[in-house]
């Protein structure tokens, strides 16, 4: 293989994304051509610095206020999740217990099923909101 | 081979379990994984986008994405592959917005900025960053993922969406161009 073929996987080499053919024919190469062996040596020490380099740490105040935010996020989603569940839970007790009480009272007026459908939308929306503040209770006040 | 460093083992990526809490959204998980993850990803955003101001933002934005989207995170692949790709895709979209920023670009820069001339006294490091920051966001966002967050090529590919031989021509590239800069400075 000559020079400029196996230059092309020499940056490849560096970067560890060559199978092990790959490497096996890129050191031997090497290992005879002298020019080349320093142009992957140059690549290999571009690698390591690479490896090294510095980077400014976030600020302590950017983490607790994306923590802050994030627990604030997932908190509003589950709170939207029980809530959702919650009503849909009051509405299907509303309608299915509305057959049963037509068959216990009879033929009754509207008014009497919006009352049952209003009782029953309370005490949904009260168990929601007790497992909300339990599940907030158990979280720890995040 | 002969790279073998900057595999982070200072920071532990997440394990199974909290991936299932991760999942449920749990609050302490989260807030967990913000803080696990910090150094990582804000290096990742300074590299991409150069000034602190909007790598605090995309920062935060990340993590708020990734409250949002969490349930479509599949436990039994890497999180740090799902959690990279959300930040590529807020740090990308930051870049196609902000003017003068060519995401694409695939011209290298023809030269260094002035200002690598006058800090060829700086420490070598400091010269391969500011070499860095001269690449288009495509080298250097390639280049940092493989070489300082220690990613396989697959993950990178996976991260950005772009096909391996892309990721390949890439590191390729970034590295070719970053070895004529550095050499215009005498660094090797």
């Amino acid at each position: 293989m000559n020079c400029d073929s196996v230059r092309e996987l020499f940056a490849l080499s560096a970067a560890g994304a060559l199978d092990a053919a790959g490497e096996r024919l890129v050191a031997e190469h090497a290992r005879e051509c002298a020019s080349c062996a320093a142009e992957l040596a140059s690549l290999g020490e571009i690698a390591g610095l690479l490896g090294g380099l510095p980077s400014q740490a976030p600020s302590p105040g950017l983490v607790l206020q994306t923590q802050l935010l994030v627990a604030a996020e997932a908190d509003r989603r589950e709170g939207a999740r029980l809530a959702l569940a919650a009503g849909a839970l009051a509405w299907a007790i509303g309608i299915a217990t509305w057959a049963a009480g037509r068959a216990i009272a009879g033929s009754s007026p509207v008014w009497i099923w919006s009352i049952w459908c209003a009782a029953v939308g309370t005490i949904g929306s009260g168990v929601a909101a007790t497992l909300v503040s339990r599940r907030r209770a158990e979280r720890g006040g995040l | 081979m002969i790279y073998e460093a900057a595999i982070f083992k200072d920071y532990p990526v997440a394990e199974h379990d909290d991936a299932a809490r991760l999942r449920r959204r749990d609050p302490a998980a989260l807030t967990g994984a913000v803080a696990r993850y910090q150094h990582r990803l804000y290096r990742y955003f300074l590299r991409l986008v150069h000034d602190p101001a909007s790598a605090d933002d995309l920062f935060q934005q990340t993590w708020l994405n990734v409250v949002r989207q969490i349930h479509r995170y599949d436990p039994s692949r890497s999180f740090d592959t799902w959690l990279f790709a959300i930040a590529h895709n807020a740090a990308i979209d930051l870049l196609r917005r902000r003017h003068g920023e060519n995401v694409e670009d695939c011209t290298i820069a023809s030269h260094m900025p002035d200002a690598l001339t006058s800090a060829i006294a700086r420490e070598r490091s400091a010269i391969v960053g500011d070499a860095i920051r001269a690449l288009p966001a495509i080298y250097r966002e390639a280049l940092t993922l493989r070489f300082e967050e220690g990613m396989q090529l697959e993950e990178i590919a996976e991260v950005t969406g772009a096909p391996l031989s892309t990721v390949k021509s890439r590191v390729q590239r970034g590295l070719e161009a970053l070895r004529g800069s550095l050499r215009k400075e005498d660094l090797l």
